[in-house]
């Protein structure tokens, strides 16, 4: 037999590395340049040379009514959509696992909203709840239900918001539940059989206890996408009526792009980044400790 | 499995089917208004039966903004794919003999990064290329782009890669070749699949990607989602136009959806990973 050296490990940095290093710079220098940004007057609206104003637009952040009201509806945006999707996601999966015949077309119907562009899920749902044009209110008016003005009245149109991101992400939860339940050993629900459970009672003490690390993992996977939320917004409501569903980070696009108030926007967006960490921080930390990525 | 009781079955139907009708009713109604004239729009009660028409399929292709709008679009998802791929394949092949600890901890700290909200970055990116001129470039959109598509990549690469036998590894050293070989001519072929199936994945990312697209892109780059905001103009809502856009954007990506639903599910987080 041949004399060979086994490959060491350290062999692979050099084909890890790049990725790593692109990735980084890629994401840690414009969180950087944002900090360094938040600190300045730069303003595409004036004409004046951007210069060090310090942390004066973190005191104005403070006393501005908008920006206040944004936090809530952050949380709310986040909050709601996700315990709605995990609910109807795991309901959804319970159905797709029962093979029911006749029921194979749910789970091709659920990769569209998956794969769509966001702006098109935005744009059909801006159709349905638009008078006339949709059909929401003219499904609602056959089951004898008055439809509200969706889009104009304000906690409507924090529902509609919700409706949409419970509609276009439920079927990626209710895949990855599908997933993880199809790995779990038959022999469980056998027994569950032979001590006498009812099917619903199996569901309850079989399959739901099994799926808590899953709930976890996606509950977690969620929440940090929920936070991004944009294109949805920006379609359904353009953040209206009234800025009343705008988000932290909606608002800071707004002050960027559309008031061009740089650095203000920048100062939302560093405070938008803290309450990221506030929330991700903890996550990651549960994540490193409670889970193990198997080949 | 249990026997169900006919009551618990009739439920499991009766929310199965609301729940589909409630996904596929909203898109068909797009793709209905898209073949309507103007009048029947608008039309209540809402019509189902009516005389289509292409009318606004023909005027969005030729519109020239539109059809740039294709290209560009094609251009920029291509490009980050390519581009994502050079990085990606070679960290995956050095993930693949990675163990506990350090595996799970690069995975995990390569899906975060994927996981933050493109608004973190969109400013310092927007003032920086006003700077150096990348505004409104292809390869502008295509470098932001890389961070998520490389662990998109990454993520739905791994649990193929993981697939293939190290032992071909050590097999490859004794005949003589090198690491950069056995990657190259040895494995590559061997998860090909895989390959496919994670471009495709990070293809309709970078298709469906609004935020950088609208603020990066002015004129000469604009993508499909963009374009669409343009007949939203101040003029009123072109419905008919926006629809017929809306439903050619989202044929391709549903097409190759079904084609990859296996594998999107590893990679738009992990079937592999466990409590």
């Amino acid at each position: 037999m041949a004399a060979y050296e086994p490959i060491p490990q350290r062999a692979y940095f050099k084909y890890l590395s790049p990725s790593i290093i692109v990735l980084l710079l890629l994401t840690v220098l414009p969180v950087l340049f944002t900090l360094y940004l938040s600190t300045s007057s730069l303003s595409f609206a004036s004409p004046r040379p951007e210069r060090f104003i310090g942390l004066r637009n973190y005191s104005r952040l403070l006393d501005d009514a908008r920006f206040l009201q944004s936090i809530p509806v952050s949380a709310l945006f986040i909050v709601a959509p996700v315990v709605l999707q995990l609910i109807l996601g795991f309901i959804v999966a319970v159905i797709m696992n029962e093979w029911l015949p006749g029921m194979r077309w749910l789970r091709y119907v659920l990769v569209a909203p998956m794969v769509i562009p966001p702006i098109v899920t935005g744009l059909t749902w801006r159709v349905m709840f638009t008078p006339k044009l949709g059909s929401v209110n003219h499904f609602l008016s056959l089951v004898g239900i008055d439809g509200p003005s969706w889009l104009t009245d304000a906690n409507w149109a924090l529902a509609a918001i919700i409706i949409v991101a419970v509609w276009g992400w439920t079927p990626f939860v209710a895949l990855m539940f599908l997933a993880a339940m199809q790995s779990f050993p038959d022999e469980l629900y056998e027994a569950a059989v032979i001590d006498g459970a009812t099917w619903v009672q199996s569901v309850r003490h079989v399959t739901l206890p099994l799926l808590k690390p899953t709930f976890t993992f996606i509950g977690i996977l969620r929440t940090m996408e929920a936070l991004g939320i944009f294109p949805i917004i920006y379609i359904v409501t353009a953040g209206g009526p009234a800025a009343a569903t705008e988000t932290v980070n909606f608002y800071a696009y707004v002050s960027g792009f559309s008031y061009l108030k740089v650095g203000y926007a920048s100062a939302i967006i560093v405070v938008f980044f803290f309450m990221l960490l506030l929330i991700i921080g903890p996550m990651t930390r549960f994540l490193l400790r409670n889970f193990q990525v198997d080949s | 499995m249990q026997r169900r009781s006919k009551v618990t079955t009739f439920g499991l139907y009766a929310v199965g089917i609301i729940y589909g009708l409630a996904i596929l009713v909203p898109l068909l109604w797009l793709l209905l208004l898209a073949l309507k004239n103007a009048l029947d729009a608008f039309a209540y009660p809402p019509l189902f039966i009516f005389e289509p028409t292409f009318e606004h399929f023909s005027a969005i292709f030729q519109d020239p903004e539109f059809r740039l709008a294709f290209a560009n679009s094609v251009i920029i998802a291509t490009g980050s794919v390519g581009l994502a791929m050079l990085f990606a394949i070679p960290a995956t092949f050095a993930i693949t003999i990675m163990r506990g600890r350090a595996r799970r901890n690069s995975l995990l700290t390569i899906l975060l990064i994927r996981m933050v909200p493109g608004m973190i970055y969109l400013l310092p990116y927007f003032v920086f290329y006003s700077r150096i001129d990348l505004l409104d470039t292809h390869i502008g959109l295509i470098i932001i782009y890389l961070i998520f598509c490389v662990p998109l990549i990454i993520w739905t690469l791994t649990p193929v890669w993981g697939a293939v036998p190290l032992e071909l590894r050590e097999a490859g050293m004794i005949d003589g070749a090198s690491l950069w070989q056995i990657l190259y001519l040895i494995e590559l072929p061997l998860v090909r699949i895989g390959i496919i199936a994670s471009g495709i994945v990070a293809f309709i990312f970078a298709w469906n990607e609004f935020l950088f697209a609208l603020v990066i892109t002015r004129k000469k780059t604009v993508t499909l989602p963009v374009i669409i905001t343009h007949y939203m103009g101040y003029e009123g809502y072109e419905w008919g136009k926006i629809s017929a856009a809306a439903v050619v954007i989202m044929l391709p990506v549903v097409v190759f959806g079904f084609l990859i639903q296996r594998y999107m599910i590893t990679g738009l987080t992990a079937g592999a990973v466990k409590g």
